[in-house]
């Protein structure tokens, strides 16, 4: 057992997602610790919010170990698979725009709670996560990404962190290549002007 | 009638002769008086050279001055161009022939390399950023998940290495029960004998007392 587990770790990822197609189930443990991360942080940089991150990291992966035998070519697993980051993080925001808070007129608005309770803003210095992170210029990177309009912070994401092609991020959003390659342009620009001063070296 | 028209007269109408400005009586006075008069003739001849070299310098300055409109703002639309294609370009996601007059325009002037290290700097910051960011992933979801897809209780795994682990256990005790039996036993064989015989208990318990008797 300790031998088939040693094994997986030297695999390559086409052949992890290979095996875990059929039904080796070490392989897909061996997959998903290694995607975990990277799932993990597009959520991160996608969601400025930062709500229930660690819940969309594992429903992604779930959804990906859940259906890897429908993925045909593994060489694809790449743009496959932040398809379905991107599909459940639009699903997302869909929910969250389902609902829109509302703020009662008849209620007793001289009680500060009510209002406090709607109207509450997070305190973006202070989140748990990122107090642990080095350095005042990861949090300036996150921000400037966070600030970017949700389309352009979607095809930056998938370009400057997943590394995927301008093809592949075009079949996943379902835009043209040239509206994708303006996107990542126009993006890029943004955040050269908010960082300006840490590009300087 | 040639007579009629001094070489006064001449002169002022010189420049009107060289236009064709003249009506066509007076432009056959001053031909024909220009014809006989050679001192007029030089005139009409430096006159002419003079105004055909100023239309020329001036027609030349104005081709020049369209040239350098035209090229400077060539330079305009060509630096634009290579802005908006620089981030294609980073990515490797121009065509061949894009991306070759790219790096002859990096190479024309080189101070638009700046703007691509300025990219190449974003995209080492971002990337820095990111391994920051992964870093803060404690948990593993590998166990979770591969349970989750096989439909099994997560703790299924672990109710069993649980038992296993509990069964070995009391197999340890045993055996080392058995076996304390066996030193304590030859004592008792070698030291005491009677006290063993007295003794009606034939299981472990009995040892502890039998050593502790011992000890005594």
């Amino acid at each position: 057992m300790h031998l088939v587990k040693r094994h997986h770790k030297n695999l390559s990822r086409d052949n992890l997602i290979l095996l875990a197609q059929q039904d080796d189930y070490h392989a897909l443990e061996e997959l998903i610790k290694r995607e975990q991360k990277n799932v993990y942080a597009s959520f991160y940089y996608l969601d400025p919010n930062r709500q229930d991150i660690p819940d969309l990291t594992q429903e992604a992966l779930f959804r990906m170990a859940k259906n890897i035998k429908k993925l045909r070519d593994p060489k694809k697993f790449q743009s496959w698979f932040n398809q379905i980051i991107t599909n459940l993080f639009h699903d997302e925001m869909r929910k969250k725009y389902k609902k829109p808070q509302t703020l009662s007129i008849d209620a007793d608005t001289s009680e500060q709670s009510n209002i406090v309770n709607i109207t509450e803003l997070r305190d973006k210095k202070k989140l748990p996560a990122e107090s642990t992170l080095a350095g005042e210029l990861n949090n300036k990177i996150i921000s400037a990404i966070h600030t970017l309009p949700e389309p352009f912070r979607v095809a930056i994401v998938l370009r400057e962190l997943q590394g995927l092609s301008y093809e592949e991020i075009s079949n996943i959003t379902q835009t043209s290549i040239g509206t994708i390659k303006s996107r990542i342009a126009r993006a890029r620009t943004k955040l050269q002007e908010n960082l300006k001063p840490y590009l300087i070296q | 009638m040639t007579q009629s028209i001094t070489c006064k007269k001449v002169t002022s109408l010189l420049a009107l002769y060289i236009d064709n400005k003249l009506d066509p009586r007076m432009q056959l006075f001053v031909k024909q008086h220009l014809e006989i008069c050679p001192y007029c003739h030089k005139k009409y001849i430096m006159l002419k050279q003079l105004i055909s070299e100023l239309r020329n310098a001036y027609k030349d300055m104005i081709q020049d001055t369209a040239a350098e409109e035209k090229h400077r703002q060539f330079n305009i639309k060509e630096y634009e161009k290579f802005h908006t294609n620089l981030s294609a370009y980073f990515d490797n996601e121009l065509p061949l022939n894009e991306s070759v007059s790219m790096k002859k325009y990096m190479i024309k002037f080189p101070n638009a390399r700046k703007d691509l290290e300025e990219m190449y700097n974003l995209h080492k910051i971002i990337n820095s950023s990111l391994l920051c960011v992964k870093k803060t992933l404690n948990e593993d979801y590998s166990k979770t998940i591969c349970y989750r897809v096989l439909g099994k209780n997560p703790d299924f795994k672990k109710q069993i290495t649980l038992k296993i682990a509990s069964f070995v256990g009391i197999i340890i005790m045993l055996a080392t029960l058995i076996t304390a039996n066996i030193p304590i036993g030859k004592t008792v064989k070698e030291k005491s004998i009677k006290l063993f015989k007295k003794t009606i208990y034939v299981h472990s318990p009995i040892n502890h007392e039998l050593a502790s008797d011992l000890m005594q």
